[in-house]
């Protein structure tokens, strides 16, 4: 079951009527992809170059806090869940946050992985 | 039910929306931000009945907009769900600290967002007799009629230290059964309560737990704990750290607050109000459980303890 089809049934509605009510929603996160791939991009740059790491990786979470926010709920399962994975490992470590080596061991993979995944979703 | 929901991303209100219509709830505001929302607070001719707060949002966040909002008295009591992709237990300790009643997890599920809501929309119709209670405690008049349940919890007013213990439940329920572990809590009892309920007031009942919780927030504010009324005469404090080496002198110290009071409750020939703090409870490693059973379970040992001080946290396990 997707997850438009389970807040069909649960709303008591047509998983097809929910697809529909939510298709505004889905059509705007699609949109924001290409956006969102680029201003990921850019801040993984900086961050790499050392420049205010902190403040990069803030900003990459708060795009992955967005996502996860609502990719599943539009269908998106797989990248709500790289994107939540991401968020967390960044906002539950911000000590962590300005050491490089953290970036490259464990967030820059998540991030690939993220990247990669949104990609995809531009072929659909 | 008149809802503000507050949040930056346009995508999550474009399914907040839907979704709160499907169930009905179509008189739905939308503010992008923690500034945006004060604003639209402040030019509502009728109040909200209920708040969906985003906790992370550039500049305010969510849960220094529950702050805010909580310290607006057509807020005070309003419910307030903050809305996360967050479990980490310092951000549910943050929203429940700052005054948020419920805590939802992104991404939405219909079901619970139902539930939630629900629960928002039972809560309203308590607060409208609560609301009801403190217009007329702020009269200080003894001549208007209220009627409290002895039993039943509800908001004491003027316990700023305080939250609601239906805020209390809510919060153990997302802290989950594995950092329950970590968890404890304590009653702290009127012993005398009901004999005091049958021969005071309605008013006379609520103004003496308005004084026992002044003197627990003065003998507790250097302490980091949630406290709510449980009902009965009864608080319960929640903490997720060993308590301070003072904890063993509470009880006297509580009682020593109240003492203050007594030419007025000698006055009004009432009973002195009889303080006795319960040893800590804590969760069992074994079988399974409910995590507000602690709330009861606190109460419990709170009202079966005998005189003396209450056991040293390190013995008290």
């Amino acid at each position: 079951m997707t997850g438009l089809q389970h807040f069909g049934a649960a709303a008591g509605s047509g998983a097809n009527d929910m697809t529909a009510v939510l298709e505004p929603a889905r059509a705007m996160f699609r949109g924001l992809i290409v956006e969102r791939i680029m201003a990921l991009e850019a801040y993984r740059k900086l961050v790499q170059h050392g420049e205010n790491p902190q403040d990069e990786m803030a900003k990459i979470a708060d795009i992955a806090h967005k996502i996860s926010g609502v990719a599943a709920t539009l269908g998106f399962f797989r990248t709500g869940q790289l994107a939540g994975v991401l968020d967390r490992a960044i906002t539950e470590n911000l000590a962590k946050c300005a050491d490089l080596e953290y970036f490259r061991l464990i967030v820059d993979p998540m991030l690939e992985a993220l990247l990669v995944e949104m990609e995809s979703l531009l072929d659909d | 039910m008149k809802i503000l929901a507050v949040d930056d991303d346009p995508v999550f209100l474009g399914v907040l929306l839907p979704m709160l219509n499907a169930q009905g709830k179509t008189d739905v505001t939308i503010a992008r931000s923690g500034d945006e929302a004060l604003l639209k607070l402040a030019e509502a001719e009728e109040a909200f009945d209920c708040l969906l707060l985003d906790i992370q949002m550039p500049g305010m966040s969510g849960v220094q907009l529950c702050n805010h909002v909580r310290n607006l008295p057509a807020y005070r009591r309003t419910p307030i769900v903050m809305i996360t992709a967050m479990t980490g237990k310092r951000f549910i300790d943050d929203a429940f600290a700052a005054g948020a009643t419920d805590y939802i997890t992104k991404p939405l599920d219909p079901i619970d967002l139902k539930a939630r809501i629900g629960m928002a929309e039972r809560l309203l119709k308590e607060r409208s007799i609560t609301a009801s209670l403190e217009k007329k405690f702020d009269q200080r008049n003894d001549i208007i009629a209220i009627d409290v349940d002895f039993d039943t919890p509800f908001p004491i007013p003027g316990f700023e230290r305080g939250v609601e213990y239906l805020a209390l439940e809510n919060y153990l329920l997302m802290l989950g059964n594995k950092r329950m572990y970590s968890t404890a809590a304590f009653g702290i009892s009127v012993k005398n309560a009901h004999l005091f309920y049958k021969k005071s007031s309605p008013l006379g009942f609520v103004n003496m737990l308005g004084d026992v919780a002044s003197a627990i927030s003065d003998a507790v504010k250097s302490e980091q704990m949630m406290i709510a009324y449980a009902g009965a005469g009864n608080f319960v404090a929640v903490l997720s750290h060993n308590p301070s080496s003072e904890w063993a002198e509470l009880e006297s110290m509580i009682q020593s607050g109240i003492e203050d009071f007594a030419s007025f409750y000698a006055a009004d020939r009432l009973p002195l109000p009889q303080i006795k703090v319960g040893d800590l409870a804590r969760t069992s490693f074994f079988g399974l459980f409910n995590p507000t059973s602690i709330l009861d379970h606190a109460v419990t040992l709170a009202q079966s303890r005998q005189d003396g001080k209450p056991k040293s946290w390190w013995s008290a396990a």
